[in-house]
């Protein structure tokens, strides 16, 4: 760096460094305040938004990164060691007073903080840990951090920063091994797994010993990045599918590849459409919330890709018409949740409502959010569809009216 | 007929009591009008004193306690109606969101627990140095009559922070030890932009990744209504009017 950056310099580079991890989650902590601490901070275990950027992406966590000087050569990464892009560090003290100065004007929920590889893995995760530790015992910080793990930070390190942080991550950033030795060569599948699961451990084991070392109590989250290799919509469900069995994770974020400054040639000259995103975040809901398995919600599919042009819930009942409709009076919950059109909330609405009345259309339509779209899948006592409409006749009457964006649409 | 004044317009207590007393003298839901504004009253009956005490379920406390915030002004009788229906026997009412009544309050409660986590989010404070030393000020305009519902949160997250929040029907002002409520202030009142609040503009803009530009996915999750008081949304219309061009040069660059 030839001349000294200012903060606000710094706080730039840094954020735009940082802004391709999707993750900006502030939900599932604990609940506590700061009514007797002295210090500043409370959370009440739901996460709040402060602010959207135009991307209609959420703005609840500072997201910057510590140093955009990095080591590591990897394709997809703007602040990769080969990458042309002005360099900026933060000193610890700098992301402490930031961090506390957006939250005293209510502008953030706390701190997501994370690095590029500078010197050694232990150094870097050293320095992360640092400003997590100011927060809480010099500043008494009850506000959310978020700290990103280093794979291979040593385990006394790890163990500090999940008594600081909320939630820990470690990203996982390709579906497949090939891709990530391909992409990131420093990386390790291995490494990223073991790290992973030394955390779910380690958090589990918190859970249950309630008296022990606090350690991350909101989780641990990981990114996926889709569209940079040649994985299918099935590869990375399976994958997520197994992350989210085995080591228990709080969230997988799907992040479709998208162009950057000073881009690698290895990567795809096109960009991944953000359709594509959404489609595999619809699939993981139905995964996590609505009993489905991620074989049922690919199958038929065509070359292991999700239909674009159809949500996934719509897409598995078109495939299993046998199943329908579904009587909202008299069906088991299981079944009401596979319904398109009624979510999670509407369904325990239906199964209060319906045991002291027979519900008609008039009472769903009050209960359910989507109400057109449900006509074709259910009976109510005053409703019964005369067949499931074929595909072509049926998405005229529930298919979605909004064209999906694309990256240059 | 009876006309009963709630006044101020949130008292869910004043309700209470007016409807303990109307309940005691078992007066119709139809017979009686309910207004905030003390000259509004045409019928001056005021209903007999004894109160009947009738146990309600804790769902319609808790369904009350939101809809006294609600700007509608049908709010009290409408939550009258709900409590005559609960006392005349429909012990289950509360358990049906089909029917149309709790439905409708159900909506209204909705919206003002949109509107309080609103709240949360958007309030913006300038630190005003005062004699006294510093204190966080925001202006805010809520939609519905949540400040005093809202305060218990600004308190456990700023208590030791001096702190006022100042809204168009009341401000409430915190000094570390107690909470005082004052009139409300327009916007006018609102404190000017401190240092760090360039600092959290360029934040805003650098965290932007500009090959997402979604104005429909902003506008669904933050409507322009909400975006009048919030000091970063100045940059919005900028940053999606470049973000095609910005793109395109991330495209244009790459080396094939």
């Amino acid at each position: 760096m030839t001349k000294a950056l200012s903060v606000a310099d710094k706080l730039e580079i840094l954020a735009d460094a940082a802004k391709y991890d999707a993750s900006c989650a502030s939900s599932g902590g604990e609940r506590r305040n700061s009514r007797s601490s002295g210090g500043i901070g409370s959370s009440t275990g739901n996460g709040i938004c402060h602010s959207y950027t135009p991307d209609g992406r959420c703005v609840s966590l500072l997201k910057i990164l510590l140093t955009n000087a990095c080591f590591y050569e990897c394709a997809y990464c703007i602040n990769r060691r080969s990458s042309n892009v002005r360099r900026a560090r933060f000193t610890v003290r700098e992301v402490v007073d930031l961090t506390l100065e957006f939250y005293k004007r209510n502008y953030i929920e706390g701190l997501f903080l994370s690095s590029g590889i500078i010197r050694s893995p232990d150094y870097t995760m050293e320095e992360l840990v640092r400003v997590a530790r100011t927060l809480r015992t010099e500043h008494a910080f009850r506000g959310y951090i978020h700290l990103k793990s280093i794979p291979e930070a040593s385990p006394d390190l790890i163990r500090e920063a999940g008594l600081y942080a909320d939630r820990l991550s470690i990203n996982i950033e390709l579906p497949t091994e090939e891709s990530l030795r391909r992409f990131a060569p420093e990386k390790r599948t291995a490494t990223i797994h073991a790290t992973m699961r030394d955390l779910s451990v380690k958090i589990a084991g918190a859970k249950t010993d309630g008296r022990g070392p606090r350690f991350s109590p909101a989780g641990q989250s990981t990114q996926l990045i889709v569209g940079a290799d040649s994985s299918s919509d099935s590869t990375v469900l399976a994958t997520a599918s197994g992350l989210y069995g085995t080591y228990r994770l709080k969230r997988i974020y799907y992040s479709a590849f998208s162009p950057i400054p000073e881009a690698s040639t290895l990567l795809p000259a096109r960009p991944a459409p953000l359709v594509r995103e959404n489609r595999l975040y619809q699939a993981d809901w139905l995964m996590r919330f609505y009993g489905f398995s991620a074989a049922e919600i690919l199958f038929g599919c065509t070359d292991g890709m999700l239909d674009p042009e159809l949500d996934p819930k719509l897409a598995w009942a078109l495939r299993n018409r046998d199943r329908f409709p579904v009587d909202v009076n008299a069906a088991e919950r299981e079944s009401l949740l596979r319904v398109p059109g009624l979510g999670v909330r509407s369904v325990d609405r239906v199964l209060s409502a319906r045991l002291h009345c027979r519900l008609r259309l008039d009472d769903i339509r009050r209960l359910a959010g989507s109400f057109r779209r449900l006509l074709p899948f259910i009976v109510t006592a005053d409703h019964h569809p005369a067949r499931l409409l074929d595909r072509s006749a049926l998405r005229s009457v529930v298919a979605p009216r909004v064209r999906q964006p694309t990256l240059f649409g | 007929m009876y006309s009963i004044i709630i006044d101020p317009p949130d008292d869910l207590g004043a309700f209470r009591s007016a409807a303990r007393r109307l309940l005691a003298a078992r007066i119709d839901p139809a017979d009686v009008t309910w207004t905030d504004c003390p000259d509004a009253a045409l019928f001056q009956d005021v209903p007999p004193d004894a109160e009947r005490i009738a146990a309600v379920p804790r769902a319609f406390v808790e369904l009350a306690q939101a809809v006294a915030c609600h700007r509608d002004e049908s709010r009290w009788a409408l939550l009258y109606q709900l409590l005559w229906r609960l006392v005349a026997g429909e012990r289950t009412l509360m358990d049906q969101p089909s029917d149309t009544l709790v439905h409708r309050l159900q909506r209204m409660a909705a919206s003002v627990r949109r509107d309080r986590h609103r709240m949360t989010a958007f309030v913006r404070f300038r630190i005003v140095e005062a004699e006294d030393g510093p204190c966080s000020v925001a202006w805010y305009e809520p939609q519905h009559r949540i400040l005093r519902r809202v305060t218990p949160f600004f308190i456990d997250r700023f208590a030791s922070l001096r702190f006022a929040v100042l809204t168009p029907d009341l401000s409430v002002h915190w000094d570390r030890r107690a909470v005082r409520y004052a009139p409300g202030l327009s916007r006018s009142a609102a404190p000017p932009a401190d240092d760090v609040e360039d600092w959290w503009k360029r934040y805003y803009c650098a965290t932007f990744n500009p090959a997402r530009a979604n104005a429909k996915l902003l506008d669904s999750h933050m409507p322009k209504r909400f975006r009048r008081d919030l000091p970063e949304a100045d940059s919005i219309r900028d940053l999606l009017s470049n973000a095609g061009s910005r793109t395109d040069g991330m495209i244009g660059r790459q080396p094939r």
